[in-house]
């Protein structure tokens, strides 16, 4: 099922050009993976998709972005809840310096909830989702800091699911994680499946070949190849896909 | 020449000179503590001053100088720390930004006597509060104010980016990623800003001279709108106005002003070290 498509999305940092005329479906309880070498605007692309890019004073996008249909650069949206609706997982793990419990509630409170009652049950829901629960139930209010990398990794995802989002981006979510916690967070994406529409951005092709269903590959600003992952790489279409695919070019 | 013996020569003057730096504050405190450690007394510190202030007590200038610190306060810690929001979160780089960056900057260089000048003329006389706590604290706030905002900016800079777009990323409002990941972050910096400043202003005689400081009151101020006694200012008339000043007193008074001034430095100080060592980003 449909859930984000893109039409023609360029993109522009002032002058420069970062991405040209994107068209990609996205699929709902899907993971799609952005593949491509570094600079090839993939994570600009998936800051297009919550907007994100808006911070950066002096960019542009034109084309269009439809969430449900709906298109999300129209001035009618509500940029604010948009970014509910569409969360984000960084690059480095980077909980706030505040206890384990005030992270992943940060969400629910900006959104207008205190009631101790229901914070605690989204708190629960939430770090189960992670599957961080087991692990930090006893020290809700342990500083998030003295996690390792890759429970704070997943404490970053809870935050996340907190606001439950529909979409959720990940922008290289496992690059500062040693091969164990990545495979955790790689598990945790299979089960996060099941309830959302994930986009993941990734330099590891090992990586976009065991979770995704679908990837795409950019290549200087352009979404070269997209389709089902299995046929991107082992039936690549394009040449540059393989090339890359296969460690030629890139 | 033995390059070694070079090298081991330069050290030992480098040192000499690193030491010369403490030096003269060892010294300073040494002598006033010397001096005037025999004037520090409970009568010192809480009665009036008596025969012509060579006998007696300095209640009324510490408690005049305690009120102007806590006015300066009232007035400088919202308005700096408001305006070092709003230029370290929100201000875009404009003409007016810059041109309010600049006033900053020319506000720290201006010589306290100066403004002491400008709250003669405008507290005291043209908004008529007269020679008053309010001119007097008004006044100290501004000269007070580039150094909480300078201090306040540079620790709301401090607060990695990443906290303010982790904040929007779950649908927060900027002014809600503020409040309450920035701010509390940037805290003990901004602390330590507000501290550092006051103590400028509990410690400078010039720009209250003319605006609050009375030369003998031996009564506590009644309203804002009364003058009041001031260390500084009650330090530099009994140095330089009253004939036949016991000088156990001076320096006892000094000594007073000293203590407090130093041992807000002292807060300050351990405020910044404490939440530095805390912080793990």
């Amino acid at each position: 099922m449909e859930k984000i498509r893109t039409e023609n999305l360029s993109f522009y940092y002032g002058s420069k050009q970062a991405l040209s005329n994107i068209s990609m479906l996205i699929r709902d309880r899907q993971i799609t993976a952005l593949i491509g070498p570094s600079g090839c605007g993939k994570s600009t692309f998936l800051r297009c998709l919550n907007r994100m890019n808006d911070t950066i004073s002096g960019t542009r996008a034109e084309g269009q972005v439809l969430l449900d249909g709906q298109d999300i650069y129209s001035s009618l949206t509500d940029v604010v809840d948009l970014r509910r609706r569409v969360g984000m997982v960084f690059q480095r793990p980077n909980p706030f310096p505040q206890s384990i419990f005030d992270n992943v509630a940060f969400g629910p409170r900006v959104l207008g909830m205190h009631r101790e009652k229901s914070l605690d049950a989204i708190v629960e829901q939430s770090l189960r989702g992670a599957v961080l629960w087991e692990e930090v139930r006893d020290n809700l209010g342990q500083d998030a800091l003295s996690l390792s990398l890759g429970q704070q990794q997943r404490l970053c995802i809870a935050r996340a699911i907190a606001v439950k989002p529909e979409v959720i981006l990940m922008d290289e979510p496992c690059s500062a994680l040693d091969p164990i916690a990545t495979l955790e967070i790689e598990e945790l994406m299979q089960k996060l499946q099941e309830n959302y529409c994930i986009v993941i951005v990734t330099h590891n092709m090992q990586q976009a070949a065991r979770v995704s269903d679908w990837t795409g590959f950019f290549w200087l600003g352009e979404l070269v190849e997209f389709g089902a992952t299995e046929t991107i790489f082992t039936r690549p279409q394009q040449q540059l896909t393989e090339d890359y695919i296969t460690g030629r070019a890139g | 020449m033995d390059r070694y013996l070079v090298q081991r020569a330069g050290f030992a003057l480098l040192g000499l000179m690193a030491l010369m730096v403490v030096l003269p504050i060892l010294l300073v405190i040494g002598t006033i503590v010397v001096q005037g450690g025999g004037a520090i007394s409970w009568e010192f510190l809480s009665a009036m001053p008596r025969d012509g202030m060579k006998a007696g007590g300095i209640f009324p200038a510490i408690v005049g100088t305690l009120l102007l610190t806590l006015g300066t306060a009232l007035v400088a810690i919202p308005i700096g720390v408001g305006g070092a929001v709003y230029l370290a979160e929100y201000a875009r780089d404009t003409w007016l930004t810059r041109a309010i960056r600049l006033a900053i900057i020319n506000l720290a260089g201006i010589p306290s006597v100066v403004y002491g000048l400008f709250g003669l003329g405008l507290f005291v006389l043209f908004l008529q509060f007269g020679t008053s706590i309010l001119a007097g604290a008004l006044t100290l706030a501004i000269m007070t104010l580039p150094i909480i905002i300078s201090a306040a900016e540079e620790a709301l800079r401090g607060v990695p980016t990443e906290f303010r777009t982790v904040s929007i990323s779950l649908g927060g409002t900027r002014w809600q990623g503020i409040r309450r990941v920035v701010l509390p972050q940037a805290l003990p910096g901004i602390i330590t800003g507000v501290i550092l400043g006051l103590l400028r202003a509990a410690g400078e005689t010039a720009p209250i001279l003319f605006t609050v400081a009375a030369f003998f009151l031996p009564r506590l101020p009644q309203s804002p709108f009364d003058q009041t006694m001031a260390l500084p200012y009650h330090l530099y008339v009994i140095s330089t106005q009253v004939p036949g000043m016991p000088l156990q007193i001076q320096f006892g008074t000094a000594l007073v002003l000293l203590i407090l001034v130093l041992s807000l430095n002292v807060l300050a100080t351990s405020i910044r070290s404490y939440f530095r060592r805390r912080r793990q980003w």
